[in-house]
C-alpha cells in the first residue's frame, strides 16, 4: 500500500487545500427574505404587526401551562407571520431560578406581581418601548401603576385573579363564604379539604382569617396563624396547587383553596362547584407580560404584547383561559362572554375588591414563613 | 519528498492522516456556515491547524504525534462547547472525530488511559465540580433575593442541627428503611422464583420486571394516585364486596408514600438479587440437605450468606433514592409529610435559600456515603453483579 497510500495522501491533501479556500469564497446565505406569505390583515381590523421588516420569524414565550389560547397564537402567525413557540414553567420561583441559572432565548415571560418586583430589583427585565404599545390605552387603569412597577416601565398586565376557595354545593348544601368555613371546617367538610401548596398563600389565608395583613412580618401574628394552620391540618387531605382541580372534580375533596382560573375550569367539568371570594378578603394577583434583558427579539416581543392587548384578541384569550382580563375595552364592549363577566368569582364587585391584598415580597421575613411551613410539614 | 517513511512509521499513520483531513474539512465546513464571529474564527483556526498537522504528519517530524494528541484534547473540549454554541450535531461530530484522532494517534500501550478520559472528564465537570460548587455555597450567606453573599458562615450547618430538621431527616431515614425492608421481603422471593424458573422463561420474567421502566416515573405515580382514590378501583372493589361501608383513606397518607416508593424501587432490589441467585450453585443447597439441614437451616446457613452481596447491593440501590425522594411524598402524600428531599427542593425553588439547601444536600450526601461505606465494608469485597 506504499505507493497507493502515498498517492492517496497527496490526493486528499490537495482536496483539503482546495477546501481551504472554500469558506472564504462560499457565498453567505441570502438574508432572510420578508415572508410574502404573511397576508395583509383583514379589512376592518387594525394592522397589529408594526414594522414587518423588523419582525423575527419566531418568538419564544415562556408562560404558565394552559395560559394562552391556541387561537391567539394561530392568529398572530396568520396576521404577522411570526411563529410563537411556547415553553412553560409551573411557578414564579421556577421562572426566576431558570433565568438566574442563565437560561436565555426567551423573548416574553409572564411573572406575577411580587416576582416582577424581584426581577426589577435584580435588573433582569428590559424596559418597554411604549411607542410600540399603543393598545395600552385599552387596559383598565386600576391594573396599571401597581406597587411592583409604578410606571409600568417593564410590564403590562396580562391576567389577574384571586385565591379564594371552591366548594361542591352538591356535597355541602349550605352557603359558605368565610375563611372560617375553611379553617374551622364543619364535620361534613373535615378531611375533605385541599389547600394550595404555597406557603405565602396558605399562611396568608390564615392571617386574613385572623384579620391580619397577608404581608405581616410580625412574629406574634405569624405565630397565631401557625396555630390556626396546625389545628386545621388534621382536616386537610392534601396540600396541592396542581391537582386540586382533579380532586374537586373527582369528589376526593369537597372544598379546595384554589386560584381563580383553575376554579373556573373545574366548574366547567362539574357545574355543582362554586368559587367563593371570602368575606374577609383574599389574595389578588396579577400576571404580567415582560421582556427579559436576554431576549433576542425585543421588537417582535413588543409587537406581540401589543397584539395581546388588542380588545378582540384579549377577549378570545379571556374567553378561553377564563381568568380575569384587565382589558377595559373588551369588557365594556362585551367582547368577553357575559357569563364570565357576570361571575363575581372572576369579576368581583368593587366592595369586595377593596378587601383584597397583594402578596408583597416580605424580604428576610420569608424565613419566618418558611419555618412555619416546614413545621406544618413535620406535624403529623 | 513527502511521506518518505510513511510505511516505516509505527502506529496508524494513514488513519491519523485521514482523520485529520476529515476533521479539518468539517471545521472549515462549520466555519463557512457560522455567522457568529468568534466561532467562525475558532473553527477556521482549527481547520488550518488540522491542515498543517496533516501536512507535517506525512513528513514524520518528531514532535508531531504529541501535537496531534494536543489537537485531539482541544477538539474534545471545543466540541463540547460547540454543542451549546452551534448545535448538537456539529459539536458531537467534532467530539467524536477528536476521540477517534486520539485513539488513532496514541501508542497502543497507552490506549486504556485514553479510553477512561471522556468518562473522567464527564465526572469531573458534572459531578466533582458541581458538588464543589454546592460545598462552597453551603458556607455562604443568602442574598436578599435568592442568590448568595460571599461571607463565610457556619450558620447553615448550625440550622440543619435544629430539632425541626433533624426530625425531618430521621423521618426520611425511617421511611427509606421501611421501604428497603419491604422491597427486600417482596423482592427476594420473586428473585428466587425467577432464578429457579426454567431457563427459557427467565428472560421473559426479566422483561416483565423491566416493563414499568417503559413509562415515566411521574406518570406511574399519577396513575397510582388514581388507583388509591376514594372512588378508585381498590375502594370500589372493597365496597362492592361489602367489606367496607365508607371508602378508606388510602391516598395522601404516609403509607401511600411508602407504597409508592416500594412500587418505584422494587425492580432495583429484584435485579441484583436475581443476578446473585442466578449464579448460586444450587448443588450446594442439596449438599446441605444431604448433610441433614432442614429448609430453614439451608436458607439461613447456605443461600442467605451466598446471596448477601446481592441483598446489600439491592438495599443500597433502594435506600439511597428513597431517602432523597421528593416527588412521591408530594403527590401520594399530599405534601403533608415533608421528607428531606422536599425541604431541599423547597429551599432552592421557593425560599431561594441556596446556602441552606446546599448544606442540607451535603448532609444528605454524607449520610448516603456512610450507607455506601457500610455496604463496601460488609459485602463489597465480593463481586456483586
Amino acid at each position: 500500500m506504499g505507493i497507493a497510500g502515498r498517492g492517496f495522501c497527496l490526493l486528499v491533501l490537495m482536496t483539503l487545500l482546495a477546501a481551504c479556500g472554500a469558506p472564504a469564497a462560499a457565498p453567505t446565505p441570502a438574508p432572510p427574505s420578508i415572508s410574502p406569505a404573511a397576508p395583509a390583515s383583514s379589512p376592518g381590523l387594525e394592522d397589529s404587526c408594526g414594522d414587518r421588516s423588523k419582525l423575527s420569524k419566531e418568538l419564544y414565550l415562556f408562560n404558565w401551562p394552559d395560559y394562552i389560547a391556541q387561537e391567539v397564537l394561530n392568529r398572530f402567525e396568520q396576521e404577522c407571520g411570526v411563529k410563537v413557540i411556547v415553553d412553560t414553567y409551573d411557578s414564579n420561583e421556577t421562572l426566576l431560578a431558570k433565568l438566574q441559572a442563565g437560561a436565555t432565548g426567551y423573548d416574553i415571560i409572564v411573572p406575577s406581581d411580587y416576582m416582577v418586583s424581584i426581577m426589577i430589583k435584580e435588573g433582569m427585565l428590559a424596559e418597554l418601548d411604549k411607542n410600540n404599545l399603543p393598545n395600552l390605552k385599552h387596559i383598565d387603569p386600576a391594573h396599571l401603576g401597581l406597587y411592583f412597577d409604578p410606571e409600568n416601565r417593564y410590564t403590562v398586565p396580562y391576567m389577574w385573579g384571586t385565591s379564594g376557595f371552591m366548594y361542591d354545593t352538591a356535597a355541602i348544601p349550605r352557603e359558605l363564604k368565610s375563611w372560617k368555613d375553611v379553617f374551622e371546617p364543619a364535620p361534613d367538610v373535615q378531611g375533605k379539604i385541599s389547600m394550595l401548596k404555597d406557603e405565602r398563600e396558605v399562611i396568608g389565608a390564615a392571617l386574613k382569617y385572623l384579620g391580619f395583613s397577608m404581608n405581616t412580618t410580625n412574629p406574634d401574628e405569624l405565630q397565631k396563624a401557625k396555630e390556626v394552620l396546625l389545628r386545621q391540618k388534621p382536616y386537610v387531605k392534601a396540600y396541592t396547587s396542581d391537582t386540586n382541580r382533579d380532586l374537586l372534580v373527582a369528589g376526593e375533596v369537597v372544598l379546595a383553596h384554589i386560584w381563580t382560573g383553575d376554579a373556573i375550569r373545574a366548574r366547567d367539568a362539574k357545574p355543582s362547584l362554586k368559587y367563593v371570594i371570602p368575606d374577609e378578603g383574599c389574595t389578588i394577583w396579577q400576571d404580567n407580560l415582560a421582556i427579559p434583558k436576554t431576549a433576542r427579539n425585543k421588537y417582535t416581543a413588543e409587537v406581540f404584547i401589543n397584539f395581546l392587548m388588542r380588545p378582540d384578541i384579549a377577549a378570545v384569550n379571556a374567553n378561553t383561559i377564563k381568568f380575569g382580563s384587565p382589558n377595559r375595552t373588551a369588557i365594556q364592549q362585551q367582547l368577553i362572554d357575559p357569563a364570565l363577566l357576570n361571575d363575581p368569582g372572576i369579576y368581583p364587585p368593587e366592595a369586595l375588591k377593596r378587601k383584597m391584598e397583594w402578596l408583597i415580597d416580605v424580604g428576610e421575613a420569608i424565613e419566618l414563613y418558611d419555618r412555619i411551613w416546614t413545621e406544618l410539614g413535620v406535624e403529623q | 519528498m513527502f511521506g518518505v517513511d510513511i510505511q516505516t512509521r509505527k502506529g496508524r499513520s494513514l488513519e491519523v492522516f485521514g482523520l485529520l483531513v476529515i476533521s479539518g474539512l468539517l471545521a472549515f465546513f462549520i466555519a463557512g456556515r457560522t455567522a457568529e464571529m468568534p466561532w467562525r474564527i475558532v473553527m477556521g483556526g482549527m481547520g488550518l491547524l488540522d491542515a498543517a498537522l496533516a501536512a507535517t504528519w506525512i513528513l514524520g517530524l518528531p514532535l508531531i504525534p504529541t501535537l496531534v494528541l494536543v489537537r485531539a484534547a482541544l477538539g474534545l473540549v471545543l466540541g463540547l462547547g460547540m454543542m451549546f454554541a452551534l448545535g448538537l450535531v456539529p459539536g458531537l461530530g467534532l467530539c467524536f472525530l477528536a476521540m477517534a484522532l486520539g485513539i488513532a494517534a496514541i501508542p497502543r500501550a497507552r490506549l486504556p488511559l485514553l479510553l477512561i478520559l471522556p468518562g473522567t472528564f464527564y465526572l469531573l465537570i458534572f459531578f466533582a465540580f458541581a458538588v464543589g460548587i454546592i460545598a462552597v455555597i453551603s458556607f455562604l450567606k443568602r442574598g436578599p433575593y435568592g442568590g448568595i453573599r460571599w461571607l463565610f458562615v457556619l450558620e447553615n450547618y448550625q440550622r440543619a442541627l435544629d430539632p425541626l430538621y433533624v426530625q425531618i431527616i430521621l423521618l426520611s431515614l425511617w421511611i427509606a428503611l421501611v421501604t428497603t425492608v419491604l422491597c427486600l421481603l417482596i423482592g427476594y422471593p420473586v428473585a428466587y422464583a425467577m432464578a429457579r424458573a426454567p431457563a427459557r422463561w427467565r428472560n421473559a420474567l426479566l422483561i416483565l420486571i423491566m416493563i414499568p421502566f417503559w413509562t415515566n416515573f411521574l406518570v406511574r405515580t399519577l396513575a397510582l394516585m388514581f388507583v388509591l382514590r376514594s372512588d378508585g378501583p381498590i375502594n370500589g372493589f372493597l365496597m362492592a364486596a361489602g367489606l367496607i361501608q365508607e371508602p378508606l383513606s388510602l391516598l395522601f397518607t404516609q403509607n401511600a408514600v411508602i407504597l409508592g416508593l416500594v412500587y418505584g424501587e422494587l425492580p432495583f432490589m429484584i435485579l441484583p438479587l436475581y443476578a446473585t441467585l442466578e449464579r448460586l450453585d444450587f448443588s450446594l443447597v442439596e449438599a446441605a440437605y444431604d448433610l441433614g439441614a432442614n429448609e430453614w437451616h439451608a436458607f439461613r446457613r447456605v443461600i442467605w450468606p451466598l446471596t448477601l452481596p446481592g441483598v446489600l447491593a439491592g438495599s443500597t440501590l433502594v435506600f439511597i433514592p428513597s431517602v432523597g425522594a421528593f416527588i412521591t411524598p408530594d403527590l401520594l402524600g399530599g405534601a403533608k409529610t415533608m421528607m428531606i428531599g422536599n425541604v431541599i427542593q423547597y429551599q432552592f425553588l421557593t425560599v431561594r435559600h441556596w446556602p441552606f439547601g446546599s448544606a442540607l444536600s451535603l448532609i444528605l450526601m454524607a449520610m448516603v456515603l456512610a450507607a455506601t461505606m457500610v455496604y463496601l465494608r460488609v459485602g463489597g469485597r465480593e463481586r456483586v453483579l
